[in-house]
């Protein structure tokens, strides 16, 4: 090691390093924030097993929210929490199939209290299948959980306060267009068409998430119309050739999880959310109401609310088609909580 | 616990601050280290910490004994004990579903259907790491190359010392245990040089080979139709240069600690 004790001022360069990496690091962030970009959480898999431990812990009173994103857009909850005093667990996934979730918290877990299940047509009637890509989506947030380390625990509790102030740290794992971590700094950047296949249209972020999962539309997304366009755009890319729905299958391979989850005293509770424009045109046509969500109402014989059956539910816009903006979400979740108490099929301790 | 994150920068700062702080004598020192040692290696997976202590004891009983026994027998008899409980950890863990897999697929060709439950036998961080360096601390005793080492204590942080448990590279004993019987301390310049080796090492790790490689080489190898010449061959290099500038990102990570601990 002699050779490293040599006449270099180690000190110096130091020195050196440290205040330009400081420098850097400085105009990094003043560079990402004059842009607009404001600090917030990853929606990924460490916060999510991270509120999906959480499940372990829980009493009959509890509330816990699975479904892909329209529960969780919709379903604000400290809207909740101010109306029962209970703030559920929120473990939707945005593109997620709620069944790796629901069979997860069946065969896993002793959880038995309330489990709302959002429907979301396009994804919870397609083909039950481990190969789908929002099957996967889901299940591989609940392999994670399963195997993750207590390392991992521990570098995302660290990463927490990093997020919660660094701007130019704002990624996710669903991997948007306007991320600005490095990987996706260098995806963004066009190399002509390698692969022969059309470009996606360049899908933004278009939510915030807090610590508890809870997510909001941005404002930018619920007022401003070209951004707007951009999102709807994604939808229409994505859906436009999509099939019909296979009949029977998602609700065959449902019913018995929730007959088991209804057995032991658990209490499912399934929500289909407003849609309009493309999205409510598409599900007319591959999920029709009564081919599919009366059909699962009947099959699995739980309670079940469909936004277009409550008054107080179904005279929603959502700005691109799937989603309501914060505000509206507010009062959405106000008015399904107001059904669900008066329909007493929330515990007695969350009728406040 | 990987190097390459945020809890590891805590977790070495914590040891630095302690090690080089007024607290500790020498011996606690190296208690220290290995405490740490093992909570680095138990935050993967704590129940695995026991193999690493298995191994560990077995191979200190089986030097002791080589060294103090004259018997020939006695003495192929311990090494023997070495051999079989190292190895066979290492069959078990490392090659057991391979070799399931190989006997189903002979048991199938005879003409025999036979399909037993799945093992999920789950591989323990870096076990080939310390099953190898325990094995040539027996081996080197047992040819009369090494003496025992003086202390349990030195033993154990030879096994388990953090820098190269999970990731080598495979020290022999005689290069190692003997640095631990005295103090050690880097000098300032040291230090630096091992922080500047470390920052490397972590710019390799992250952003060339995970950042800047890992996306395109993956594209290639997941390709699902045939690709052209430069594609092919632009995706094996970056393959190759990504597992490259992983292990070459490593290397100085665990050239820090040592320098830290100004161990050569």
């Amino acid at each position: 090691m002699s050779r490293i004790d040599t006449p270099m001022n180690h000190r110096k360069a130091l020195w050196i390093t440290l205040i330009l990496s400081l420098f850097s690091v400085i105009s990094w962030e003043v560079y990402w924030r004059s842009k607009g970009r404001i600090p917030d959480l990853s929606d990924d898999k460490f916060l999510w097993a991270e509120k999906r431990a959480q499940v372990e812990d829980l009493d009959k009173n509890s509330v816990v929210i699975i479904g892909s994103s329209r529960v969780l857009f919709n379903l604000q909850l400290p809207e909740w929490e101010k109306l029962t005093g209970t703030k559920p667990i929120q473990l939707a996934t945005a593109g997620g199939h709620a069944v790796p979730v629901l069979e997860d918290i069946v065969k896993n877990t002793d959880y038995s209290g309330t489990l709302i299940v959002g429907v979301t047509p396009g994804i919870f009637f397609s083909k039950p299948s481990k190969e789908s890509r929002s099957w996967g989506r889901t299940q591989k947030r609940v392999d994670y959980y399963h195997k993750r380390t207590y390392a991992d625990r521990l570098n995302h509790f660290l990463s927490l306060p990093l997020q919660n102030n660094l701007a130019f740290l704002s990624a996710a794992e669903n991997e948007w267009a306007d991320d600005i971590d490095l990987k996706s700094l260098l995806r963004a950047t066009k190399w002509g068409v390698r692969t022969g296949r059309e470009n996606d249209p360049p899908f933004n972020s278009f939510q915030y998430l807090d610590i508890d999962r809870n997510t909001r539309m941005s404002h930018k997304c619920a007022h401003d119309t070209a951004f707007t366009n951009t999102v709807k755009r994604v939808w229409k890319f994505h859906n436009e050739k999509a099939k019909k729905s296979p009949k029977d299958e998602a609700v065959l391979y449902i019913e018995k999880l929730v007959k088991k989850f209804e057995d032991r005293g658990g209490n499912l509770i399934f929500l289909q959310s407003p849609s309009t424009g493309f999205y409510k045109e598409q599900e007319a046509k591959n999920q029709p109401r009564k081919e599919f969500w009366d059909v699962l109402m009947q099959k699995t014989g739980v309670k079940g609310y469909h936004y277009e059956d409550y008054e107080s539910l179904k005279n929603f816009d959502c700005p691109e088609w799937s989603h309501l903006s914060g505000e509206d979400a507010d009062k959405f979740t106000n008015a399904f909580v107001n059904i669900l108490i008066k329909d007493s099929v929330l515990p007695q301790s969350q009728h406040q | 616990m990987v190097f390459n994150s945020l809890g590891f920068i805590v977790f070495f700062a914590i040891i630095l601050v302690l090690y080089y702080g007024p607290f500790l004598g020498w011996i606690n020192k190296k208690r220290m280290l290995l405490f740490f040692s093992y909570l680095f290696y138990g935050l993967w997976n704590p129940p695995l910490i026991i193999l690493l202590w298995l191994s560990t004891m077995v191979d200190w009983i089986a030097g002791n004994k080589l060294h103090t026994e004259e018997n020939q027998k006695k003495r192929n008899f311990w090494l023997m004990v070495s051999m079989v409980v190292n190895l066979g950890f290492l069959g078990f863990f490392k090659y057991g579903n391979f070799l399931l897999e190989n006997f189903i697929h002979f048991v199938n060709l005879l003409g025999y259907s036979y399909e037993p439950l799945p093992m999920n036998i789950i591989l323990p961080m870096g076990i080939s790491f310390y099953t190898f360096q325990t094995m040539s601390y027996t081996i080197d005793v047992y040819r009369r190359h090494l003496v025992p080492a003086k202390t349990f204590l030195d033993f154990a942080l030879y096994v388990t010392f953090f820098p190269q448990l999970v990731a080598g590279p495979i020290v022999r004993a005689g290069d190692l245990i003997e640095q631990f019987y005295e103090e050690k301390k880097a000098t300032i310049n040291l230090f630096i040089w091992g922080l500047f080796l470390f920052t490397l090492g972590l710019f390799e790790k992250i952003v060339m080979a995970d950042t800047m490689f890992s996306g395109a080489a993956d594209a290639v190898f997941n390709a699902d139709k045939m690709l052209n010449f430069w594609d092919a061959w632009a995706g094996v290099l970056l393959f190759q240069h990504r597992y490259f500038l992983t292990l070459q990102g490593i290397h100085p990570a665990l050239l820090v600690c040592h320098i830290c601990w100004d161990l050569s």
